[in-house]
Order: C-alpha cells, then sequence, then structure tokens
C-alpha cells in the first residue's frame, strides 16, 4: 500500500501557502480539546461489543485568510479490566482550506496526517489518523426565516473521506444556525473495507482502520464571542462505534478580518 | 432510519438554503418600523423614509457600498463557517449632526439597530480572487 503521507503534506502546504494572496487576510489562533467515549460498537452487521474507549485530543492551529496550519495531539486509551489496559499516544498535522464559490457555496478541505504515535501495530488505538475531508457545502447567507426575530440560516453539504489506506467514505448532511445556536446531522458510508472485522482474510491488519463502516452522527454547539462549546453524538449502524464527544473551543483573532 | 433522516435534513436545507437578492430586502423590511414608507425598491437599494410633524429622515441602504450609501450590506466569514450576512453603517450617515441614531433608529426595530455595525475604520477590505 503506498504512504499518503508526502501527498498530502504537499497538498496542505500549498493550499496554506497559497492562501497567502489575499492582501487583506484574518489571522486568528485557534485551540481546541474534546474528550470522547464509546461505550459499543455495531459490528458485521449483527453483533454490538461493549467497549470502554477514550480518545482526548488537544487541538491548535493557526489561521491565515482561508487557510489553517495546525497539530493535533490526541490520547488514546481503553481502561483496564474491558481488555488489557492501553494507552496511545500521537501527533498529527493539520491544514484545512476554504473556498468560497459565491454566497451559497464553498468547498472546504481538511487534513490530517499522522506524524508520529506508539501504536501496537497488532491492536493499535489509531491515536492518529492520516486522511484527507473534503465538502461541498451550500448555505443561506441570508437566511431563511426567523425564530424570535433572529434569522435561521440553514446550510446542507456533501463531501467524502479518504483515509491512508484507500477507504472511501461518502458524507451527506445538513443543519441549522440559530442566533448562538447550531444543530447538525451528517449521515456516512463506507464505499470500501472490511465487512467483517472478525473474519477480515488479508486486510487482518489494518481491519480497524479499513472498515466498511455506516453511521449517523448529530452535533449541537453553543457560541459565545470567541468561545464554542459541542456535544457530538455518533450513532454506529454497521461496523461503527457509538460514541459521544465534547468539545471546547477558542479562537483569538490576531488581525486582519474576513469580508466577502 | 438513520440514513433517511439525515438525506431528508440534507434534501430539506438545500430546498431552504434558495436566496434570490432580494431575500435581503425580505429579511430587513422585517425589521422595519411600519410607520417607515418605503420609497424606492430595487435588487440592490432600499428608500426609506419617515415623517412626522417633528423630523422628517430619508435613509438609503444598498446591498453593496455606494456613494449614497446609509447602510450597506457585507458579508461576515468566520473560518470553518458560512458566510452571513451583515450591515454596516457609513460614515456619511453615522458622523452626520443632521441624522443621529435616535433619529434615524425610528425607522428600525431594535434588533436590527443592535446588529448594525459602526463604520468600517479603515475602509472595507476588499479581498482580490
Amino acid at each position: 500500500m503506498p504512504s499518503f503521507r508526502p501527498l498530502i503534506f504537499i497538498v496542505v502546504l500549498a493550499t496554506f501557502v497559497s492562501s497567502t494572496r489575499f492582501a487583506n487576510a484574518q489571522t486568528d489562533l485557534r485551540v481546541a480539546t474534546s474528550v470522547m467515549r464509546i461505550t459499543s460498537a455495531d459490528i458485521s452487521y449483527s453483533a454490538v461489543e461493549d467497549i470502554d474507549f477514550f480518545r482526548t485530543n488537544v487541538a491548535i492551529d493557526l489561521g491565515w485568510s482561508w487557510g489553517t496550519l495546525g497539530l493535533i495531539y490526541q490520547n488514546a486509551n481503553k481502561a483496564e479490566g474491558v481488555e488489557e489496559g492501553r494507552v496511545e499516544n500521537g501527533l498529527m498535522l493539520t491544514g484545512g482550506y476554504d473556498y468560497l464559490f459565491s454566497h451559497s457555496l464553498r468547498l472546504e478541505g481538511f487534513a490530517r496526517v499522522g506524524v508520529s504515535n506508539g501504536n501496537d501495530e497488532s491492536q493499535p488505538l489509531y491515536a492518529t489518523d492520516t486522511d484527507v475531508r473534503v465538502n461541498l457545502v451550500a448555505f443561506s447567507s441570508e437566511g431563511t426565516g426567523f425564530i424570535r426575530d433572529a434569522a435561521v440560516f440553514p446550510s446542507g453539504y456533501v463531501g467524502a473521506v479518504v483515509n491512508k489506506h484507500g477507504r472511501v467514505q461518502a458524507l451527506a448532511g445538513g443543519g441549522v444556525w440559530w442566533h448562538q445556536w447550531s444543530a447538525y446531522v451528517t449521515a456516512f458510508h463506507a464505499f470500501n473495507g472490511v465487512s467483517d472485522p472478525m473474519n477480515a482474510g488479508g486486510d487482518f491488519d489494518r481491519r480497524f482502520a479499513f472498515l466498511k463502516n455506516r453511521g449517523i452522527t448529530t452535533s449541537f454547539g453553543y457560541d459565545v464571542g470567541p468561545v464554542r462549546f459541542g456535544v457530538q453524538r455518533n450513532f454506529g449502524l454497521l461496523n461503527s462505534g457509538n460514541d459521544l464527544a465534547f468539545t471546547f473551543e477558542w479562537k483569538h483573532l490576531l488581525g486582519g478580518g474576513l469580508w466577502e | 432510519m438513520g440514513v433517511r433522516l439525515a438525506t431528508a435534513t440534507t434534501v430539506l436545507a438545500l430546498l431552504l438554503i434558495s436566496s434570490p437578492t432580494s431575500a435581503a430586502w425580505e429579511r430587513l423590511k422585517h425589521f422595519v418600523q411600519p410607520g417607515a414608507v418605503i420609497e424606492e425598491e430595487t435588487e440592490d437599494r432600499l428608500v426609506l423614509s419617515f415623517a412626522d410633524s417633528r423630523i422628517v429622515i430619508r435613509m438609503v441602504l444598498t446591498t453593496e457600498p455606494q456613494d449614497d450609501s446609509d447602510i450597506y450590506g457585507d458579508f461576515e466569514v468566520r473560518r470553518g463557517g458560512n458566510p452571513y450576512r451583515i450591515w454596516v453603517a457609513t460614515h456619511q450617515l453615522w458622523d452626520d449632526p443632521e441624522r443621529p441614531r435616535q433619529k434615524w433608529g425610528r425607522l428600525f426595530r431594535s434588533q436590527f439597530l443592535r446588529a448594525v455595525r459602526a463604520p468600517r475604520q479603515p475602509p472595507p477590505p476588499t479581498m482580490a480572487r
């Protein structure tokens, strides 16, 4: 399997550098942390397996104009007693880019590249991921109707995620932003990968990173000034975990501003 | 079930998104006081006036900055989010001693007055694409 790392790194760097062509650019610093717990997973069409799996991460990125470049430190662990208690730590390089086609359509891209981890290759906890995500987002910038005199801004999106193992997931979702609140629903569906991780055959070594999975993710957010609180719940439908994540994000504007 | 829910949400969101340019005035008119008169309305321009026994006020609102704009529309972007419409006052309005805020504010409801932005210093940046 060829490594996607150099290619992804070049794409991330190129998009970031290209974003500096704007004369008046917003520069900001974002720090975010999230805690996620997976309590069960839907495996192989029928079995629901109880697991106890935690992921905690801290992300920091610098935004310049429409691009971002950053790092994610992630700690993954399984509790003692469920299986052997294990911990993995990993570091990912991240890059993102937004391209605005119009006042109702934009393309967003985001890439993560695992640059170090302490994975136990025989049974990794995946403290790092290497993947590229692209979303085409249609939205209303004028708002659609009012709730209590505050405009409602709906959006819908379709996209794809490709990870370093070549698994391709399609995404589709939609949601609304109102006042300081947001709510979104996203469905994901993998087109390829291991259907039965217990019988992964030749894909045994990468079975959990190459799952043919499917699920629904719901998320809710609340923005107050530079701070954002979020809750995300994932419902696995096939080869996917049922997890709950809490996020906290703080953004500091260093200069400039973004207007169209 | 879940996939259907997400599909329905996506389709519904896409249907709601259809925002013609005139949507800007439809949204804004929601915040115009009943006593105000619409003198002129085109796709990119809305002229409002208000008159009673004591004062007469006339204001020009445009979707983009123009020479005679009192308030113009713009779009603000938060990284990772969708651009959304904002309204920005010009110095022509903000610094006019004949039209203090308590006067021109009679044309709009309080929600709009809270949302309208002060003039930008320096002038609004334009982002070459």
